[in-house]
């Protein structure tokens, strides 16, 4: 009973990463063959559908409760801090740097978004240690 | 904070599984909870003191520390 529960998340979370993969993928293809609003409102509708999936698996399979949101709030708290600090710091050397050279948006953007997303993981990790 | 949740659970002749079905958390949370790791809400303190028919005080103790 027990594995059969453990397979069917497993099989939840195979769907999500596909679907969200997927549509990040897609939304990624076709901006850069330079279709950004359908690549964006693909990427949108893809990742919200996986979202609320998962939203629904958790719910089913009680993935989810008080502890995880509570890890989950403060791994987000701890990024938003750090990802704002980190921002306003990296923004400014930007701001100086720029009267000497152009620097294109994607290369600010993408290691951004990279950042806090490291840092979302790696937090929630330490909280959910933790907590455990 | 302290707890006597084990016991209680031991108690009642409850496994953690059993007890995180019946006040709707997962077997980690009742998991972190005994071992003092987590301080639960009052939602889920009241839902445990409800099942094993106690008051709050009973389950959770400050601790003087």
């Amino acid at each position: 009973m027990e594995n059969e529960k453990k397979k069917e998340i497993k099989k939840a979370q195979a769907i999500f990463g596909v679907v969200f993969g997927t549509s990040l993928a897609v939304c990624a293809a076709l901006a850069v063959l330079g279709y950004y609003w359908i690549g964006l409102a693909i990427g949108f509708v893809g990742c919200l559908c996986a979202g609320m999936y998962m939203k629904s698996a958790e719910t089913k399979y009680r993935l989810g409760d008080e502890r995880s949101h509570h890890i989950d709030e403060k791994a987000s708290a701890f990024t938003f801090k750090v990802s704002f600090a980190a921002l306003g710091v990296f923004f400014a050397i930007l701001g100086g740097l720029s009267k000497f050279t152009v620097i294109p948006a994607y290369s600010v953007i993408g290691p951004f978004f990279a950042f806090m997303a490291i840092t979302y993981v790696a937090t929630t990790r330490h909280y959910t240690k933790k907590y455990s | 904070m302290k707890n006597k949740l084990k016991v209680l659970r031991a108690m009642s002749d409850l496994t953690q599984e059993e007890l995180a079905d019946k006040v709707g958390v997962t077997r980690q949370t009742i998991n972190a909870i005994e071992q003092g790791k987590y301080l639960p809400s009052l939602e889920l303190a009241f839902k445990l003191a409800k099942l094993f028919n106690v008051k709050i005080e009973e389950i959770f103790v400050e601790d003087e520390n």
